[in-house]
Protein backbone atom coordinates (compact mmCIF):
# COMPACT_ATOMS: atom_id res chain seq x y z
CA UNK A 1 0.00 0.00 0.00
CA UNK A 2 2.93 2.72 1.14
CA UNK A 3 4.77 1.45 -2.40
CA UNK A 4 1.91 2.74 -4.21
CA UNK A 5 0.99 5.92 -2.68
CA UNK A 6 5.10 7.06 -3.45
CA UNK A 7 4.51 4.97 -7.10
CA UNK A 8 1.71 7.56 -7.28
CA UNK A 9 3.41 10.38 -6.46
CA UNK A 10 6.21 10.06 -8.12
CA UNK A 11 4.18 9.45 -11.59
CA UNK A 12 2.60 12.73 -10.62
CA UNK A 13 5.35 14.24 -10.28
CA UNK A 14 6.92 13.23 -13.32
CA UNK A 15 3.43 14.35 -15.28
CA UNK A 16 4.21 18.11 -13.41
CA UNK A 17 7.68 18.67 -15.16
CA UNK A 18 6.84 16.92 -17.93
CA UNK A 19 3.88 18.95 -18.88
CA UNK A 20 5.17 22.53 -17.92
CA UNK A 21 6.25 24.30 -20.82
CA UNK A 22 9.65 25.57 -21.38
CA UNK A 23 10.60 28.23 -19.05
CA UNK A 24 13.28 29.91 -22.01
CA UNK A 25 12.90 31.32 -25.62
CA UNK A 26 14.62 29.13 -27.65
CA UNK A 27 17.56 30.01 -29.80
CA UNK A 28 16.93 32.89 -32.26
CA UNK A 29 19.19 33.48 -35.04
CA UNK A 30 18.10 36.90 -35.65
CA UNK A 31 18.23 38.09 -32.20
CA UNK A 32 21.97 37.16 -32.25
CA UNK A 33 22.78 38.19 -35.88
CA UNK A 34 21.32 41.60 -34.36
CA UNK A 35 23.30 41.85 -31.22
CA UNK A 36 26.50 41.07 -33.12
CA UNK A 37 25.95 43.96 -35.28
CA UNK A 38 25.03 46.37 -32.55
CA UNK A 39 27.79 45.43 -30.72
CA UNK A 40 30.04 46.37 -33.83
CA UNK A 41 28.22 49.36 -34.52
CA UNK A 42 28.74 50.72 -30.79
CA UNK A 43 31.86 49.81 -30.38
CA UNK A 44 32.99 51.85 -33.82
CA UNK A 45 30.82 54.70 -32.72
CA UNK A 46 32.46 54.69 -29.26
CA UNK A 47 35.38 55.64 -30.81
CA UNK A 48 34.33 58.69 -32.02
CA UNK A 49 33.89 59.95 -28.68
CA UNK A 50 37.29 61.81 -28.77
CA UNK A 51 35.69 64.47 -30.90
CA UNK A 52 33.07 66.65 -30.47
CA UNK A 53 29.64 64.62 -29.82
CA UNK A 54 28.02 67.35 -31.56
CA UNK A 55 29.53 66.29 -34.98
CA UNK A 56 28.50 62.76 -34.39
CA UNK A 57 24.98 63.09 -32.75
CA UNK A 58 23.08 62.17 -35.48
CA UNK A 59 25.06 59.04 -35.50
CA UNK A 60 24.53 58.31 -32.08
CA UNK A 61 20.64 59.11 -32.40
CA UNK A 62 20.39 56.66 -35.73
CA UNK A 63 22.01 54.15 -33.44
CA UNK A 64 19.83 54.78 -30.44
CA UNK A 65 16.80 53.35 -32.54
CA UNK A 66 18.77 50.55 -33.98
CA UNK A 67 18.98 49.42 -30.79
CA UNK A 68 15.96 50.45 -29.28
CA UNK A 69 14.59 48.13 -32.53
CA UNK A 70 16.66 45.15 -30.96
CA UNK A 71 15.65 45.97 -27.44
CA UNK A 72 11.88 45.86 -28.66
CA UNK A 73 12.16 42.87 -30.14
CA UNK A 74 14.08 41.17 -27.35
CA UNK A 75 11.28 42.51 -24.94
CA UNK A 76 8.43 40.62 -26.77
CA UNK A 77 10.33 37.19 -27.17
CA UNK A 78 8.72 34.39 -24.64
CA UNK A 79 10.92 33.54 -22.04
CA UNK A 80 13.29 36.28 -22.25
CA UNK A 81 13.73 38.24 -19.10
CA UNK A 82 17.22 37.97 -18.73
CA UNK A 83 18.38 38.90 -21.73
CA UNK A 84 15.26 41.97 -21.62
CA UNK A 85 16.94 43.06 -18.46
CA UNK A 86 20.53 42.97 -19.98
CA UNK A 87 19.65 45.31 -22.87
CA UNK A 88 17.68 47.89 -20.40
CA UNK A 89 21.47 48.22 -17.79
CA UNK A 90 23.31 48.42 -21.76
CA UNK A 91 21.03 51.38 -23.12
CA UNK A 92 19.82 52.69 -19.73
CA UNK A 93 21.56 56.10 -18.96
CA UNK A 94 21.88 55.78 -15.90
CA UNK A 95 23.72 52.56 -15.95
CA UNK A 96 27.20 52.82 -16.75
CA UNK A 97 27.91 51.12 -20.39
CA UNK A 98 26.80 51.73 -23.43
CA UNK A 99 24.17 54.03 -22.67
CA UNK A 100 25.69 55.52 -19.52
CA UNK A 101 29.07 56.23 -21.67
CA UNK A 102 27.11 58.33 -24.41
CA UNK A 103 25.34 60.39 -21.71
CA UNK A 104 28.93 61.39 -20.85
CA UNK A 105 30.06 61.68 -24.27
CA UNK A 106 27.42 64.60 -24.57
CA UNK A 107 27.85 65.95 -21.17
CA UNK A 108 31.58 66.78 -21.56
CA UNK A 109 31.58 66.80 -25.64
CA UNK A 110 34.53 64.87 -25.61
CA UNK A 111 36.49 61.99 -24.00
CA UNK A 112 39.90 60.92 -23.52
CA UNK A 113 41.33 58.07 -25.37
CA UNK A 114 42.20 56.09 -22.75
CA UNK A 115 38.69 56.23 -21.02
CA UNK A 116 37.69 55.50 -24.52
CA UNK A 117 39.37 52.44 -24.79
CA UNK A 118 38.53 51.23 -21.10
CA UNK A 119 35.18 51.97 -21.61
CA UNK A 120 35.00 50.02 -24.83
CA UNK A 121 36.38 46.91 -22.74
CA UNK A 122 33.23 47.20 -20.42
CA UNK A 123 30.38 47.80 -23.17
CA UNK A 124 32.07 44.84 -25.76
CA UNK A 125 31.97 42.48 -22.15
CA UNK A 126 28.10 43.39 -21.56
CA UNK A 127 27.21 42.59 -25.41
CA UNK A 128 29.44 39.34 -25.16
CA UNK A 129 26.85 37.97 -21.66
CA UNK A 130 24.10 38.40 -24.11
CA UNK A 131 25.16 37.07 -27.01
CA UNK A 132 26.95 33.49 -25.06
CA UNK A 133 23.24 33.40 -22.85
CA UNK A 134 21.85 33.59 -26.68
CA UNK A 135 24.31 30.85 -28.00
CA UNK A 136 23.45 28.73 -25.60
CA UNK A 137 20.02 28.12 -25.53
CA UNK A 138 18.37 25.59 -26.90
CA UNK A 139 18.73 25.39 -30.62
CA UNK A 140 15.19 25.08 -32.96
CA UNK A 141 17.12 21.52 -34.26
CA UNK A 142 17.70 20.11 -30.82
CA UNK A 143 14.13 20.88 -29.95
CA UNK A 144 13.01 19.06 -33.14
CA UNK A 145 14.57 16.08 -32.77
CA UNK A 146 13.23 15.87 -29.15
CA UNK A 147 10.15 16.09 -30.64
CA UNK A 148 10.44 13.31 -33.57
CA UNK A 149 12.38 11.21 -31.66
CA UNK A 150 9.25 10.79 -28.85
CA UNK B 1 7.81 -7.20 -7.79
CA UNK B 2 5.40 -6.64 -10.58
CA UNK B 3 6.97 -5.52 -13.76
CA UNK B 4 5.64 -2.12 -13.18
CA UNK B 5 7.74 -1.59 -9.93
CA UNK B 6 10.95 -3.20 -11.75
CA UNK B 7 9.97 0.09 -14.63
CA UNK B 8 9.37 2.14 -11.77
CA UNK B 9 12.18 1.27 -9.77
CA UNK B 10 14.44 1.80 -12.08
CA UNK B 11 13.15 4.81 -13.05
CA UNK B 12 13.76 6.69 -10.03
CA UNK B 13 17.65 4.83 -10.13
CA UNK B 14 18.21 6.54 -13.66
CA UNK B 15 16.23 9.90 -12.76
CA UNK B 16 18.19 10.76 -9.67
CA UNK B 17 21.37 10.02 -11.65
CA UNK B 18 20.39 12.74 -14.10
CA UNK B 19 19.44 15.01 -11.45
CA UNK B 20 22.96 14.67 -9.94
CA UNK B 21 24.62 14.70 -13.34
CA UNK B 22 22.86 18.09 -14.15
CA UNK B 23 23.08 19.67 -11.00
CA UNK B 24 26.90 19.19 -11.20
CA UNK B 25 27.52 20.01 -14.18
CA UNK B 26 25.89 23.66 -13.60
CA UNK B 27 27.30 24.36 -10.38
CA UNK B 28 30.41 23.28 -12.05
CA UNK B 29 30.27 25.57 -14.97
CA UNK B 30 28.93 28.73 -12.97
CA UNK B 31 31.47 28.43 -9.93
CA UNK B 32 33.90 28.68 -12.99
CA UNK B 33 32.21 31.49 -14.76
CA UNK B 34 32.00 33.40 -11.29
CA UNK B 35 35.93 32.83 -10.73
CA UNK B 36 36.63 34.03 -14.16
CA UNK B 37 34.96 37.00 -13.42
CA UNK B 38 36.30 38.00 -10.02
CA UNK B 39 40.01 37.71 -11.44
CA UNK B 40 39.16 39.84 -14.14
CA UNK B 41 37.56 42.37 -12.16
CA UNK B 42 40.48 42.35 -9.81
CA UNK B 43 42.68 42.66 -13.02
CA UNK B 44 40.48 45.48 -14.22
CA UNK B 45 40.73 47.43 -11.13
CA UNK B 46 44.53 47.17 -10.65
CA UNK B 47 44.43 48.18 -14.33
CA UNK B 48 42.21 51.51 -13.53
CA UNK B 49 43.93 52.51 -10.05
CA UNK B 50 47.56 52.62 -12.22
CA UNK B 51 46.04 54.68 -14.79
CA UNK B 52 44.49 57.12 -12.01
CA UNK B 53 47.89 57.04 -10.59
CA UNK B 54 49.15 58.10 -13.64
CA UNK B 55 46.94 60.64 -14.15
CA UNK B 56 45.75 59.08 -17.56
CA UNK B 57 42.08 58.62 -16.30
CA UNK B 58 40.45 61.22 -14.14
CA UNK B 59 38.74 60.28 -10.63
CA UNK B 60 35.60 60.92 -12.54
CA UNK B 61 35.97 58.69 -15.36
CA UNK B 62 38.17 55.90 -12.82
CA UNK B 63 34.29 56.02 -11.08
CA UNK B 64 32.77 55.54 -13.94
CA UNK B 65 34.67 52.31 -14.82
CA UNK B 66 34.49 51.01 -11.28
CA UNK B 67 30.71 51.60 -11.56
CA UNK B 68 30.79 50.07 -14.86
CA UNK B 69 32.13 46.70 -13.25
CA UNK B 70 29.04 46.36 -11.02
CA UNK B 71 26.75 46.04 -13.77
CA UNK B 72 28.92 43.65 -15.78
CA UNK B 73 28.36 41.87 -12.40
CA UNK B 74 24.56 42.24 -12.78
CA UNK B 75 25.12 40.84 -16.58
CA UNK B 76 26.73 38.25 -15.45
CA UNK B 77 24.36 37.36 -12.75
CA UNK B 78 21.53 37.67 -15.00
CA UNK B 79 23.28 35.39 -17.46
CA UNK B 80 23.76 32.85 -14.78
CA UNK B 81 19.78 32.68 -14.00
CA UNK B 82 19.03 32.59 -17.62
CA UNK B 83 21.39 29.23 -17.94
CA UNK B 84 19.57 28.48 -14.80
CA UNK B 85 16.51 28.03 -16.67
CA UNK B 86 17.87 26.39 -19.84
CA UNK B 87 19.31 23.78 -17.73
CA UNK B 88 15.84 23.28 -16.37
CA UNK B 89 14.29 22.79 -20.02
CA UNK B 90 17.27 20.52 -20.99
CA UNK B 91 17.17 18.25 -17.82
CA UNK B 92 13.08 18.23 -18.89
CA UNK B 93 14.16 16.77 -22.33
CA UNK B 94 16.33 14.28 -21.29
CA UNK B 95 13.73 13.27 -18.42
CA UNK B 96 11.34 12.43 -20.61
CA UNK B 97 13.62 10.97 -23.37
CA UNK B 98 14.72 8.51 -20.22
CA UNK B 99 10.68 7.33 -19.49
CA UNK B 100 10.76 6.56 -22.98
CA UNK B 101 13.63 4.61 -23.36
CA UNK B 102 12.68 2.87 -19.79
CA UNK B 103 9.34 1.88 -20.30
CA UNK B 104 9.51 0.98 -24.26
CA UNK B 105 13.06 -1.46 -23.25
CA UNK B 106 10.80 -3.15 -20.51
CA UNK B 107 8.08 -3.60 -23.02
CA UNK B 108 8.56 -6.35 -25.70
CA UNK B 109 6.94 -4.69 -28.68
Amino acid sequence: MKKSISTSKFWVLIFVILSSCSTTALFDSYSYKETISAKVDALALMDKAIESYQLHKNEVEKLRIEMEKVYQYEKNRTGNIETTKMWELILSEEKNLYGGFIKKWKEKDSVSVVFVTEAKGQVEKAFDIIIDLENKKIKKADANAFINNN
Amino acid sequence: MTNFDQIFDELITKTKELIALTVKNYISQAEADTTRFLNESKNKFEKWAKLLLEKRLSIDEFEWLIQSQKDLLTMEALKQAGLAKIRIDQFKNSLLNLVTDVILAAIPL
